[in-house]
This record gives structure tokens, C-alpha cells and sequence, in this order.
């Protein structure tokens, strides 16, 4: 008798014991595999372009933005004494990725044209950070809420006009430094929109500074002749080589350089040697004195056609 | 004449009655609160050389040269306390005793060291920390017992050895990894009470099953007959590295028909340890029956499968430090509301195994065994071939990159970052999806995945042991071992993080296809990607041994011999080792031989000297062999199939002496060890990435980024010497006192070849060596002394407390700044215009951890009621809640003085060192029944 107590007591003990057993291996979850995408993604940036959308900035056009900014103050052609303007009155811009650092031939920049086709303005931003393609998106339809920040050059005279986040001067002139992380979530703000965008088409003697940003293409072009079997990088060079390009206008070739970084991951390709459309962002060299094209991306290189002759 | 046949009648017929009338002592021994049989019990007659262990049945005999008069009897075995029972021999007669009992030791606590054992495996690419606790803890040494549970949270190692030279056997089955030696700790986790059953024989001692190491063998009996009757529920709740752990386990004893079986299960779970964001989830499984076919024969098969997932914690530099606090961890950030940890170890490596019992006679038995290991073992991380760096303790994201500025220290950008650092320093998942959907929408390749290390192990070990007593002095041991392991590696995309538009298989940076066979392969979750290459490995071993007792001396000799082979095969065709990397890559075939021996001398019973010596040579591990295996077949000191070093791959030498004098009374035990330990032609293969190295630029400059480095040691020498002393006293009935302590001095002893590899090129400095004779071997402090007490009650309540005190813990030195390239400038070949060698000298200094102190509680209290125990146990580790360092690594970022220096005079360094932290104050209570 006394045994059969004993054996209930223990399994009901036993019992008592696997069920507790039970119910912790139930309710003892931790972090598991099954993560997908969270749902506050973009949510802080919507909400702070609705604001600002929603409260009393005013849009300007990248046009009237660029004009804030003298790079020449006594009309001397001396470029030292510019000084980048700071916005100090609540108005944003509103425009379109038009560069893409995907490649590596752009580094801690993007430009942006006020529409996706036909576009009239351009103008520069310089951001600390790398690989912007995966939040500036080409054709990407970006904000940006001026107050605070300033309108200049990252070298005096040289028209690419730039927004960043203050200013540094030495003995050439005072120029803009970039924004950091903060800021650039701060005030570079994304809408959900991206939109293909459409090549403004024109020649190489109708590229103008005024053309700079922009996403610009060229048909009939075709690379010098001497060029014949060479990269689009000069293993020689530091930074940046520079290629000619010419179309044949009439009479004689009219040119246009494209510039290639050494950090682009296209630079050990052939140049192409037939005849046809190039497009990229136009640009200013190192010295701001020369005009140029550089590519986003070689896919934008259509020259399968038969050179022109003159 | 006459007298003579008289006495060799005489001593006829006494050795006839000798023979015929018997001195026997026999008897069993039974369980103090169950009144179960214990099998299994050593028990020895103290003074003599005589010793047996209770069978199956928990009986046992002494036959044989029974010592007649005043004896006294010791009883031992893991999981009880000692106990001596004094006995009376008379001649020709048969002593039976069988109110033997033995007291469960309630104190015994392997579940201490398995805490900070198994669940404190650090990044394995990066450090070298290991723990060689779960070896000692069986151990009755006090010496060791304290290096197992009070000093393995320090990583302390035992003469400041890896835990690749001790070898850890499951029923005679190695369970040492052949990837890199090492047990692998967490195959048998959450299994502590059917575990408890271990062997351990320390350093050179001989064992019953292997040659061993020059650290010892355990060796953890799971066979199920040797399993007391009866089940155990414990629950614990904690708060190191994980939260609560509950486990249960049942054993039957001898059955019906000769049948036993032993089962038990467990689960151990948290969602945050010490460190933020180290989850644990972890499910454990074991079962072992045994058949006793007849006197003769028994056959055991055993089964252990413990799936474990934690996440992580990140070693940080001072700076991240300070800024956060020591539970930092960078590999962590907020997901939808939860903490999502990037880094998460798996490993899911079920065993089974078949033992065959074979008493060919009373004293001569063979046990043949077969085992089969199979399964994952996993490690995640980010790949970011289209994004940023998304560590949040990233070099240029914090204040030190602004402060170091060219120009002059961007004292804002350093304020808003150290302002970001602080509020947040986590990894921006949203950042990372909202990249990914991004290139979505731009058709573009994913910028992030995320994707796990593979090692998917399938290793067949077969062997036999035999064991045979020639005389009842002379027993003599050997062994047959053949162990096959195939070795599948390779990285898998877990998760695509957003993107839709796949993952590209070429390398971001250099622009190489990593499977040339594949060139543009567009990989998504569940493809294999990256690497993916098997390594085969087999080896065939053998060891004898012979053991001599006598009254005075017992010595032992002891040879081996094994054949090791190596072999890669390339599964994908590296786009940067294009001709050395597909299909399989030539064989490397190693001998190791070795030789030892060793006497113990009892000079009176109180007082024993034991000296052992050893010279064995051996392969160097899989890891220690193929330096670039992700990429391409070279071993160590092979480049593209040419020697680049001068020095052929060659095995590991190693010569071990240790020399002890022991005292043992009964209140009294105290061993004092010296020993010395050489091991030259060592290889040190250790892997990590990049970021900016030196030595890495491109032909333009270009310093590259993320980079998986190789850094190859090749033909290392070290020297360890130290002594070791350990004593506890029973001072009163209830109060022992105890003691240990090591200090020892473990240095390089020569300046090894080195070289670094990446995916296409090798990187050598100066003449190909490094300098590092001299410097201390980084690992755990090589000096540490306890003292403390336990207090038993005769209530079944104990208490226990130990200071603990640390020293000369070294940084792991970075070899690329000891090398002759260091003082030159990189452009000429000439020494820098302003090296000075005081600087250099100053800058080069290996960084000493300070000393510390750490003291650690335990007490715990049982009861018995009816038939059954419970009973709890508390330790609380590190009470004064220290701040303390456990180990570090310098970068090797800075190549050469210039940089060193530049950095190191910065307002906050780039690249210090990082380093890990010792856990402030942690606990662990256990709650246990018994029935």
C-alpha cells in the first residue's frame, strides 16, 4: 500500500514537473530567423518632408537658388573674395538625381536637375558618405530644405555651383565643405518617387556652365582618333584621365572631353572606336577651367555606328 | 637433506593452502540516500597499489595479494564525496563488507565551468581565446579543480597551453575537432548531469584510453550501465550567457535482461547575457542504452544532439569603451522594436556512437568503438558589396576619424559623432533594407545581404582499446584509431535583406569573378556564394603503453604514432587564383611520432616526487595548414604552388617536463609543480578583415577595404616554464581551507616567417620574418593565485568563498610592426628620416593588462525528503563587480613607424587596440530534484 503511494507521489510529481517542463519550452522564444522588412522603413524621413511640405517653406527653383550665390563680388574676374552664400530664410529646392556613384566615378557627391526631362538647372550637393546611389537613387525625386545651409563652389570661379554645410578658406578663396550624416537625413529628403529619366540631347559646341549637372547626351560623338585601342583610364594618371570626344559638325570636329576616375570600376575598358550617343553629367575638370563630360555608367555609351569623317 | 625437504614440503604446502584458502575482501556500495548500488566506484586500499572498481552491480572483489592487518579503504568517484572506510584483514578469510555508503557531493558543480565554457566561445576569426576549464573540472587536484572553476573566467590557461593539447574522449571516442584541435564544447551542451561521468588524467600522466596530449585526457563516460538509478530535475536561472536553463534526465541502472538506458533532455534560453544582445536558444538531447549480451560482452549505443544559436558580442577599442560602457556590443541594432542581432554562431552537430564491451578475460579487455559526427556549424555577417561599412563602431564614424582630421580636428563633426555614438551606435537595419529596396527600384544588385560561414562536418571515427593486466604490477594499454572527416565549407545567403534583385558572385572591390566556372552568377537566399571549397582529412593512429606499480615507485613508457593527410578540394574557381584553386589540390601528408614516461617515487606515503617527460612531433591542424583556403589550395609557406619561405610545412615539435613533489595526509593535500614546455615549428594561421591595411593598396594607392586577411606564422617557436602549487586543508570537520596558484612565464623563443594572403596576392615585409622572440604569448593571465575557504555543515548546507588575483595578461601583438619593414620607408628601401629608436622602442612595447582582483561566492543547501533530494546551489561571480580586461589584439592597421606614430599622437587613436572585458558581477542559481 505504502509502495503505491509512493509511486503515485511520484508521478504525480513527475507530472507536475513535465508540465512545467512544457509550458517553459513553450513560452521561452528568443530572437528567431524570421525577419522581413521593417515596417518603419522611410517612416521618419516622410514625416519629415510632410512637415516641411506642409509648413511655411517656400520652393525656389534651382535657377534662383544659384544666383544667391556670387563667385565673382566686384565683377573683377578675381574669384578669392567669393563668399558662399548661407540660406537664412526658410525655402527648399526640389529635383531629380541625375549622377549615380554606382561605378566609382563620382565620390561623395550627387547633382540634381529640377525635371526629369527638359531639364533648366543643375546644381551640386557634397555629402560624406559613399555608395549614395543606395539612397539617392538616379532619377530619384529629392527635396531639400535649404535654411542653414550654403550655396557655393568646392573651388572659387569654377561654376559648379554647390550646396554643403560650411565653409573652409585658404589662400585661394572660401569654399564649401560637405554634409555629414545628420544633416544630410535632416535635410535631403526623398519622396517615394523615381522617375526614368530623359536625356537632354545636344551638341558639344551648345554645352554651356549652365548645362552643369544636368544629364546631358551627345549623338554622332565618337572618341579622337589617337585614342584607338586605349581605356578609359590612363594607368599613368593619380585621379582623373581625360579623353577627347568629337562629332562631326559640319566642316570641322567639334570636342568635349570626358573625365574618368581612377576609382570608377569601368576604367580598364576599351574605349569604344565606332560613332554614336554618349551620355553623363556635365562638369567641370580640376582646375575649373574646361568643361567635361563624366559617365555614370559605361551603359550609357552607344558608339556601335561607323565613325564620321570629315 | 632432510631439513630441506621439509621445508619445501613446508613451503609446498603453505603456497597449497595460500591457494586454497583465500584473503578476500568483497562487498558493495550503495548510494547514502537512495540506498542504490553505485557502479563504477574506485576503491582503493590505501598505502598499497591495490585497486578495483565497483561493477554494474555496485560489488567488487580483492583477490590477489590482499594485504593482511589494519587497512583502510577509499572510495571514490565523480559526483560524490570521498569516503574511507577502515577495515580489519584477517588471513584466509573473507571480509565482505556491504554498508558501504557513498554522499552525493552537492558542491560538485561542473555546471560553473560550462557556463563560461562552451557559451563564451569569442569570435573565433579573430581571437584565440579558448577555455580549457571543461577538461579540469573532474579533476580531484586542487590545483586544477581551481583553475576549472574560479580562474576560467579569466581565460586563464593551465601552463598557458591551448586547449588543442588536451584531448576530450566520449566513451573513448576523440571528440577533438580536426579543424583546429579543440573540443568542441557546445556539441554536449545543457547535458551537465548525464556528463558527469569523467576521467581526467592530467598532462603527462598515463591514461587507459590514448596517448594524449601534454595537457591531459578526459574522458566522459556515457555508457549507460555506469549511470546511478534515478532521475534529476534542475532549473537555473542566470545571468552571464543566458537566462534560464532547464534540463531533466532519467537513468535506469541494470534492468531486466541485462538492459540499462540513460536519457536526458534540456533547454537553455535568454534573450540578453552579460552583453547587449547576446541571445541564447539552445535545445540539448541524449540518450544511451546498453545491453549486457553476457559476462563477456556489452554493447552500448549512445546518441548527444545540443542545437545551439546565440548571438554575439563584438571586442571594441578603448575609445567605443568609454564612450559606451562594457556591455557594449556592435553587432546589434533595432529592429521594428527589437534588438537584432547581425551575428548569430549555430551549431547543430548531432553524434551517435556504438561501444563494444569485451572482457576477453578478468584482466584483459578490448572496447571497440564507432562514431559518427555530422551537421552545421554557422557563424552570420553582413556583406556590403553596394553600401557602407554598417558597423556602427567603424573607424570613420567615430570621434577619434574627425579629431585626426588632416587639416585641423573637425571639432564639430567629432562632436556630432561622438553625440551619435552615444544616443544610438547601433546598426541602422532600416538603412540597410531601405538600401536594398532602393536598388530595387534602380534595378540594381543588392547593396547588403545577410550571410553565414559554413563548416558542415562529416567525420567517421573508428577505434579500438585495449587494456590488459600482464601481472598485478605490469598493465599494459594500447590502441588503434582511424578517424575520417570530410569538411564541407562555404558562405550562404540567409537573408536577402529587401532586395529582389539578387546578389551578385564577384568581388566588389578588386572586381573578380569568385567562380570563374560562374562568372556572373546572381545568387539569392539559400545560394551558395563567396567560397566553397571540402577538406578531407584522415588519420591513422596507434599507441602503446605500459604502466608499472610497485610498493615504492610506479613509472609508466608510453609510444605513438600517427599518420596524418590533408587534402583541399576547390569548388568554385577563384577569379584571382585562377589555376590554384578548382578541383583537389595535392595531398600533404604528416607523421607524428611520440614518447613518454615519467615515475612516481613515494618516498613514505605522505610524501611522493613525480617527474614525467615527453617529446612528441605533430601535424599541424587543418587551420595551421592551409593559409588561404577560401581562395586557393597553398599551405603555409606556399604561395601559387612555390615556397616562398624556405621552409617546407613540417609537423609541430613539442618537448613537455614536469617535475612535482606532492604531500597527502589526512587533513592535508598540497602538490608544488615546475615544469617546462618547448614547441617549436609551430604554424599560426589566424584570419581576419581589413579594413585599410597596409601593404594592401593597389596600384594606384588605393588602400583596399574589406579585405579578408590571412596572417601566416610560419615556423613558430615558444617556451613556457612556470611552477604551479595547489594545497587544501581540512582544518576543522567543517572548514577546509584552499589555495593554488601559477606563475609562469610563456614567451616566442625565435622570430617565425610571416606573410600575409589575401585573394591575389601575398604580402611579405622586410626579409620575411617577424621579431617577436621574447614577446609574452597573449592568452589568459600567466599569473594567478586563489585563496579561499568551503565551509560544510552537517545540515547539507555549505558555503565557500575565493579571492582571486590576476596578472600579466599580454595584448596579442601585431606581427606586421615587428617586422624590419617598420623603420624603413616603404618608397626607398632606406630608414626613415626621423626614426628614433627610443620612440619605436616606446611604440612597440607589448601592452600589459593591469592586475586584478575578483572574488567569487558559492553556497547552496539540500534537503531530503522521503525518498528524495533537492536542493539548490548559488555562485556569484566577480561580487566587487570589476572592471577588468580578459584579452586583446592590436590592430594591424599601421605598418610602419610614420603611420604608428601618427596615430598614437592623434587627440584619440584610429586604430588602437580592441579588447574584451571580463563580465562584471554575474549569477547563477541552480534548483535541483532528485528522485
Amino acid at each position: 500500500m505504502k509502495n503505491n503511494i509512493n509511486f503515485m507521489k511520484t508521478n504525480r510529481i513527475l507530472n507536475r514537473a513535465l508540465a512545467i517542463f512544457a509550458i517553459m519550452v513553450i513560452t521561452a522564444c528568443v530572437q528567431d530567423d524570421d525577419f522581413t522588412v521593417p515596417n518603419s522603413v522611410g517612416a521618419e524621413e516622410n514625416e519629415a518632408l510632410q512637415d516641411m511640405l506642409n509648413g511655411n517653406a517656400e520652393e525656389v527653383s534651382i535657377l534662383d537658388l544659384k544666383a544667391m550665390y556670387d563667385n565673382d563680388p566686384n565683377n573683377d574676374n578675381y574669384h578669392s573674395d567669393a563668399l558662399p552664400f548661407q540660406v537664412d530664410t526658410n525655402i527648399y529646392v526640389k529635383g531629380y538625381v541625375s549622377s549615380s556613384d554606382l561605378t566609382g566615378n563620382f565620390y561623395e557627391e550627387i547633382y540634381i536637375q529640377d525635371n526629369f526631362e527638359d531639364p533648366t538647372a543643375a546644381i551640386k550637393v557634397i555629402i560624406n558618405q559613399t555608395d549614395l546611389n543606395n539612397k539617392y537613387n538616379k532619377g530619384r525625386e529629392v527635396y531639400i530644405n535649404l535654411i542653414g545651409l550654403y550655396i557655393g563652389e568646392e573651388r572659387t570661379g569654377n561654376n559648379v555651383i554647390t550646396i554643403g554645410a560650411g565653409t573652409e578658406t585658404d589662400e585661394y578663396g572660401t569654399t564649401v565643405t560637405s554634409l555629414g550624416e545628420n544633416l544630410t537625413n535632416a535635410k535631403i529628403l526623398r519622396s517615394s518617387s523615381t522617375m526614368e529619366l530623359v536625356p537632354l540631347t545636344k551638341t558639344f559646341s551648345s554645352i554651356t556652365d549652365e548645362h552643369i549637372g544636368m544629364f546631358v547626351q551627345v549623338d554622332g560623338a565618337e572618341f579622337e582618333d589617337d585614342l584607338n585601342g586605349l581605356a578609359y583610364f590612363d594607368p599613368i594618371e593619380d585621379y582623373d584621365t581625360q579623353r577627347t570626344m568629337q562629332a562631326c559638325e559640319g566642316s570641322t570636329y567639334t570636342t568635349m572631353i570626358l573625365e574618368t576616375s581612377s576609382y570608377s570600376n569601368f576604367k580598364n575598358e576599351q574605349l569604344p572606336t565606332g560613332n554614336g550617343s554618349i551620355a553623363g553629367i556635365i562638369s567641370k575638370d580640376y582646375t575649373g577651367d574646361t568643361l567635361i563630360m563624366a559617365l555614370n555608367t559605361t551603359d550609357d555609351v552607344n558608339m556601335t555606328e561607323a565613325r564620321c569623317s570629315l | 637433506m632432510k631439513n630441506f625437504f621439509f621445508v619445501f614440503l613446508l613451503g609446498i604446502f603453505t603456497a597449497f593452502s595460500s591457494v586454497a584458502q583465500q584473503t578476500i575482501i568483497k562487498g558493495s556500495v550503495k548510494d547514502a540516500v537512495t540506498g542504490e548500488l553505485i557502479p563504477n566506484v574506485t576503491i582503493t586500499i590505501e598505502g598499497t597499489s591495490q585497486f578495483t572498481t565497483t561493477d554494474a552491480s555496485g560489488e567488487f572483489v580483492f583477490t590477489e595479494n590482499v594485504p593482511l592487518g589494519e587497512h583502510v579503504l577509499s572510495l571514490s568517484k565523480s559526483g560524490y564525496i570521498t569516503a574511507r572506510f577502515p577495515i580489519v584483514v584477517n588471513q584466509a578469510q573473507t571480509l565482505e563488507i556491504t554498508d558501504m555508503f557513498l554522499k552525493i557531493d552537492v558542491s560538485d558543480s561542473p555546471d560553473l565551468f560550462t557556463i563560461t565554457l562552451s557559451d563564451d566561445e569569442l569570435n573565433d576569426d579573430t581571437s584565440g581565446a579558448d577555455n580549457i576549464s571543461g577538461l579540469l573540472s573532474s579533476s580531484q587536484d586542487i590545483f586544477q579543480r581551481t583553475a576549472a572553476f574560479e580562474f576560467s573566467s579569466s581565460f586563464f590557461r593551465v601552463r598557458g597551453l591551448d586547449s588543442e593539447n588536451g584531448t576530450v574522449l566520449m566513451n573513448g571516442v576523440e571528440m577533438n575537432k580536426m579543424f583546429n584541435g579543440r573540443p568542441q564544447w557546445s556539441n554536449w551542451g545543457g547535458l551537465n548531469d548525464v556528463m558527469r561521468n569523467q576521467e581526467f588524467t592530467t598532462g603527462l600522466t598515463p591514461s587507459a584510453y590514448n596517448f594524449g596530449g601534454i595537457l591531459g585526457t578526459t574522458n566522459i563516460d556515457v555508457r549507460a550501465s555506469h549511470y546511478r538509478k534515478g532521475g534529476r530535475i534542475t532549473y537555473s536561472s542566470s545571468n552571464r550567457s543566458y537566462t534560464n536553463r532547464l534540463m531533466a534526465s532519467y537513468a535506469s541502472g541494470l534492468v531486466e535482461g541485462g538492459w540499462s538506458y540513460s536519457l536526458s533532455i534540456g533547454r537553455r534560453w535568454g534573450d540578453e547575457g552579460y552583453q547587449d544582445a547576446t541571445f541564447y536558444d539552445a535545445n540539448s538531447f541524449f540518450v544511451s542504452v546498453e545491453k549486457k549480451i553476457n559476462d563477456k560482452h556489452s554493447l552500448n549505443i549512445a546518441g548527444v544532439y545540443a542545437p545551439n544559436r546565440r548571438g554575439k558580442s563584438s571586442p571594441n577599442t578603448q575609445e567605443v569603451y568609454d564612450l559606451k560602457d562594457i556591455r557594449y556590443n556592435e553587432y546589434w541594432g533595432w529592429h521594428d522594436g527589437e534588438k537584432r542581432n547581425s551575428r548569430i554562431k549555430r551549431v547543430e552537430e548531432p553524434i551517435v556512437m556504438l561501444n563494444h564491451y569485451w572482457n576477453l578475460s578478468e584482466k584483459t579487455s578490448l572496447n571497440t568503438n564507432f562514431a559518427y559526427q555530422w551537421g552545421e556549424l554557422s557563424n552570420s555577417r553582413l556583406d556590403f558589396g553596394g553600401g557602407a561599412n554598417p558597423s556602427p563602431a567603424y573607424y570613420q564614424k567615430l570621434p577619434s576619424y574627425f579629431l585626426a582630421d588632416d587639416d585641423a580636428p573637425d571639432l564639430a563633426g567629432a562632436y556630432e559623432a561622438e553625440q551619435n555614438f552615444i544616443n544610438n551606435g547601433q546598426i541602422d537595419w532600416n538603412r540597410i533594407y531601405d538600401a536594398n529596396l532602393t536598388n530595387n527600384a534602380s534595378g540594381n544588385y543588392a547593396a547588403y545581404v545577410l550571410y553565414e560561414d559554413r563548416v558542415d562536418d562529416s567525420q567517421f571515427t573508428a577505434n579500438t582499446i585495449f587494456s590488459s593486466e600482464l601481472s598485478e604490477n605490469i598493465v599494459l594499454n594500447a590502441s588503434l584509431n582511424y578517424r575520417n572527416l570530410k569538411s564541407e565549407n562555404f558562405a550562404e545567403i540567409i537573408d536577402m535583406l529587401g532586395s529582389t534583385t539578387g546578389y551578385l558572385n564577384r568581388d566588389a572591390f578588386d572586381g573578380f569573378a569568385f567562380d570563374t566556372n560562374n562568372p556572373y552568377f546572381v545568387a539569392s537566399e539559400g545560394d551558395k556564394f563567396r567560397y566553397n571549397y571540402n577538406l578531407f582529412s584522415k588519420v591513422y593512429s596507434g599507441h602503446v603503453q605500459a604502466l608499472f606499480k610497485y610498493n615504492k615507485i610506479d613509472f609508466y613508457v608510453a609510444g605513438s604514432y600517427a599518420k596524418t593527410e590533408y587534402q583541399r578540394e576547390g569548388l568554385f574557381e577563384n577569379g584571382a587564383n585562377i589555376g590554384n584553386s578548382f578541383g583537389k589540390g595535392s595531398k600533404v601528408k604528416f607523421n607524428g611520432l611520440g614518447a613518454k614516461g615519467g615515475f612516481t617515487f613515494k618516498i613514505t606515503g605522505k610524501h611522493l616526487i613525480d617527474i614525467n617527460a615527453a617529446y612528441l612531433t605533430k601535424a599541424p591542424s587543418l587551420r595551421n595548414t592551409f593559409t588561404n583556403a577560401r581562395s586557393n589550395h597553398d599551405i603555409a609557406g606556399v604561395v601559387n604552388g612555390v615556397n616562398i619561405t624556405g621552409d617546407e610545412i613540417t609537423e609541430e615539435k613539442i618537448t613537455s617536463l614536469d617535475a612535482s613533489y606532492i604531500f597527502r595526509s589526512p587533513l592535508v593535500n598540497a602538490r608544488l609543480t615546475g615544469f617546462y614546455t618547448k614547441m617549436q615549428d609551430a604554424n599560426e594561421v589566424s584570419f581576419y578583415y581589413a579594413d585599410g591595411i597596409g601593404g594592401f593598396e593597389d596600384e594606384n594607392g588605393i588602400v583596399q577595404t574589406n579585405e579578408f586577411v590571412s596572417e601566416v606564422l610560419q615556423g613558430v617557436d615558444k617556451k613556457h616554464i612556470g611552477a604551479e602549487f595547489g594545497i587544501e586543508a581540512q582544518v576543522t570537520p567543517t572548514i577546509k581551507l584552499k589555495g593554488a596558484a601559477s606563475l609562469g612565464q610563456y614567451t616566442y623563443d625565435n622570430n617565425p616567417n610571416f606573410y600575409l594572403s589575401v585573394d591575389d596576392k601575398v604580402v611579405t615585409y622586410g626579409d620575411g620574418t617577424t621579431n617577436l622572440k621574447d614577446y609574452k604569448v597573449s592568452g589568459g593571465p600567466q599569473q594567478a593565485a586563489s585563496i579561499g575557504f568551503e565551509y560544510r555543515d552537517p545540515d547539507y548546507w555549505w558555503f565557500g568563498a575565493t579571492s582571486n588575483f590576476f596578472s600579466k595578461t599580454y595584448i596579442d601583438v601585431s606581427p606586421v610592426t615587428r617586422t624590419s619593414s617598420f623603420y624603413l620607408d616603404p618608397t626607398d628601401g632606406l630608414p626613415l628620416n626621423d626614426y628614433d629608436p627610443n620612440v619605436a622602442r616606446e611604440l612597440l612595447k607589448q601592452e600589459q593588462f593591469d592586475d586584478y582582483m575578483v572574488v567569487n561566492l558559492v553556497g547552496g543547501k539540500s534537503w531530503k525528503i522521503g525518498d528524495y533530494l533537492v536542493g539548490f546551489f548559488a555562485t556569484v561571480n566577480n561580487l566587487l563587480n570589476k572592471e577588468y580586461k580578459s584579452g586583446g589584439f592590436e590592430q594591424a592597421r599601421n605598418a610602419n613607424y610614420t603611420e604608428l606614430l601618427e596615430d598614437v599622437n592623434n587627440p584619440k587613436r584610429l586604430f588602437g587596440p580592441k579588447y574584451w572585458y571580463g563580465r562584471g558581477t554575474t549569477y547563477f542559481l541552480n534548483i535541483y530534484f532528485r528522485f
